[in-house]
């Protein structure tokens, strides 16, 4: 078994990340062993899976432009129009929604399954941390409220914007903790279930808050905050199972 | 005595020690990947990178050049089974970037001035110097940065995060756990808990921006009598207490606040919830740091007991290899094979890491036993 191509060794070669005499060598093993040869076969499989997953989860460029353009516009309608009743997210409707369809699929997620959904959290998340950090910027909703002429309006508009996609990629990553949850070791799962409570508990007070008093900048600031927080301890939670398969 | 429960440790869980050099020639990053135990890196002055590690007999360490040499890679393979727990002790030039992973696993770098990004589960994750791009991110483990200076980026989801005598930028988020920022000389700070308090005692630079979170923590800023500041606080359901204009002054929640230091500067802004914001003086009540939990293994004087601990969780992993390999000897087929292979990860590096982190807590309790109570 020692004499086959370890798996690592056969990403690096996908990657093209070999030299050319490891590859030679490859190769050269490729030719005569079908175990290895069938177990590349595989990993191309995945690889290509991965490929097709839908690129959207990729935030277009012209995103965070798209989203200033909209604040503003929305600012200088709510100028005009007063204030815009703000879309509180549906919490609770998602998580039912949410563990219903972890109930209709009803069977754990294949090591494929689990690796793409991840790769994919990946894709998500990188690209909304880099609009976030773009030029030093706090969060891009941060940045969102101080831009708009009417912060209370335009503000809860691009929350509401942004709520789509947030609900997306936390559902995603929620679903991917609950099928990967029996690889986690009990106390890492306990601890990052604890943190998530605790994230949970702070969102929940400002959703409540924000019932009260929806224009409130502060709040709308806390509560990107603790989304972004969230979503940070789901990713790594992600990749502490991705590790762990 | 001590040595003698070392030799005895060191023979039942056949602990072996790989120790290497090789040159570094054209790579610029050494990536260092282990399941369990720690990662120590330090730096010299030579242009070789040395490898230390201690493992079973069964483990061997890997080191694979990549990408045309660019990148060297370290990470420990089994003969049988699987890799289990293993102590790293690296020596690398200054200047190499480092890519560390782990998952239950303790890292250390000390002095290394290239990029580091150290991620781990279940460990902690202490770094000492460093220059340029410092990224950590630990699910469980406190993270301590001392001495860095460049963009400084910490997130840990249960665990405090202490970052002291830094500069630069710096970015820490942590879900349960404090941020505590002593003695630094940052231009930005973007920090924020949700259920830990925040605490910055620095200076605050010329046309710097610092932002400090929690939701229900308290934040204390502390200021310099030399600071120049403008500082804008709110808290929605907390307080505001500040002594920046001689006396002590208290607000409630539900606004806003404004302060000005020195004639302004730089922009400071807190935000809480619940928790209260307290803008203090140096050297006034209150202002104190918090004291660092410091790791009682690492920095305790007792190199022995380090290492029998260590030993002792070697000795565990070693257990729980076998353990999980008998049994699924004990299972047919392909899927026996997957599922023995399975046990013997999860119950070798769970054991020889729980092993490790109960003896490094007892460790640490009896080090804070008075020795009359001790004897």
């Amino acid at each position: 078994m020692s004499d086959h191509i370890s798996r690592e060794r056969m990403h690096e070669a996908m990657d093209g990340a070999l030299s050319s005499s490891e590859r030679a060598r490859i190769e050269s093993h490729l030719a005569t062993c079908d175990v290895c040869r069938n177990e590349l076969a595989r990993l191309s499989e995945v690889v290509a899976d991965l490929r097709a997953l839908p690129r959207s989860a990729t935030p277009p460029d012209d995103l965070w432009s798209g989203i200033r353009a909209r604040v503003r516009a929305a600012g200088q309608e709510a100028a005009g129009e007063g204030a815009t009743v703000l879309e509180l997210p549906a919490r609770a409707a998602t998580d039912v929604a949410a563990r219903e369809r972890s109930a209709v699929r009803g069977v754990r997620l294949t090591v494929v399954q689990l690796a793409a959904a991840a790769a994919a959290v990946a894709l998500i998340t990188a690209g909304t941390m880099k609009l976030a950090m773009d030029a030093g910027a706090p969060a891009s909703l941060e940045v969102a409220i101080e831009d708009a002429a009417a912060p209370g309006g335009a503000a809860a508009r691009a929350v509401s914007f942004e709520e789509g996609r947030y609900v997306d990629m936390i559902d995603e990553l929620e679903q991917i903790l609950v099928e990967g949850r029996t690889v986690l070791a009990p106390e890492t799962l306990v601890t990052i279930e604890a943190s998530l409570s605790t994230v949970d508990a702070a969102i929940d007070e400002i959703e409540t808050a924000l019932t009260q008093d929806p224009a409130s900048d502060l709040l709308l600031r806390l509560l990107t905050t603790h989304r972004n927080t969230k979503l940070g301890v789901l990713q790594r939670a992600a990749g502490a199972i991705q590790t762990e398969i | 005595m001590n040595g003698l429960v070392i030799g005895a440790l060191a023979a039942l869980t056949m602990v072996q020690q790989t120790d290497t050099i090789l040159e570094v020639g054209d790579a610029e990053r050494l990536s260092v990947e282990t399941a369990g135990g720690s990662i120590e890196v330090t730096v010299w002055d030579e242009e070789r990178i040395r490898v230390v590690a201690e493992h079973s007999t069964r483990t061997y360490i890997e080191i694979v050049r990549r990408r045309d040499g660019r990148e060297i890679d370290i990470e420990p393979e089994a003969r049988r089974g699987p890799a289990n727990i293993v102590d790293f002790k690296i020596t690398i030039p200054r200047r190499m970037a480092l890519s560390l992973d782990g998952q239950y696993t303790d890292i250390r770098v000390q002095g290394a001035d290239g990029e580091i990004d150290a991620e781990t589960v279940r460990g902690d994750v202490e770094i000492i110097g460093g220059r340029g791009t410092i990224k950590v991110e630990s699910s469980m483990g406190a993270i301590y940065v001392e001495g860095a200076d460049g963009t400084i980026e910490l997130e840990s989801s249960a665990s405090d995060i202490h970052v002291a005598r830094s500069s630069g930028e710096i970015y820490a988020e942590s879900a349960g756990g404090s941020i505590i920022l002593e003695d630094v000389r940052p231009r930005a700070v973007d920090v924020g808990s949700t259920g830990g308090r925040v605490h910055y005692d620095g200076t605050f630079e010329p046309g710097g921006s610092y932002f400090f979170g929690s939701h229900g923590g308290s934040v204390t800023i502390v200021v310099g009598e030399d600071a120049r500041a403008s500082f804008n606080v709110a808290t929605v359901h907390g307080s505001v207490m500040s002594n920046l204009r001689g006396e002590a002054e208290s607000f409630r929640g539900g606004e806003r606040h404004s302060f000005e230091v020195g004639g302004g500067g730089a922009v400071v802004e807190a935000e809480t919830f619940g928790g209260r914001i307290r803008l203090l003086r140096r050297g006034s009540e209150g202002s104190q740091s918090p004291v660092r939990r410091r790791s009682p293994v690492r920095d305790g004087d007792d190199e022995a007991v380090a290492e029998a601990i260590a030993l002792s969780s070697h000795l565990g992993a070693e257990l729980g290899a076998q353990v999980g390999g008998e049994l699924g000897a004990q299972l047919s087929g392909e899927l026996g094979a997957r599922l023995g292979d399975e046990l013997a990860q999860r119950l070798s590096v769970g054991l020889g890491y729980r092993l490790r982190a109960e003896l490094s807590q007892l460790s640490e309790l009896d080090s804070k036993t008075p020795a009359t109570i001790r004897r």
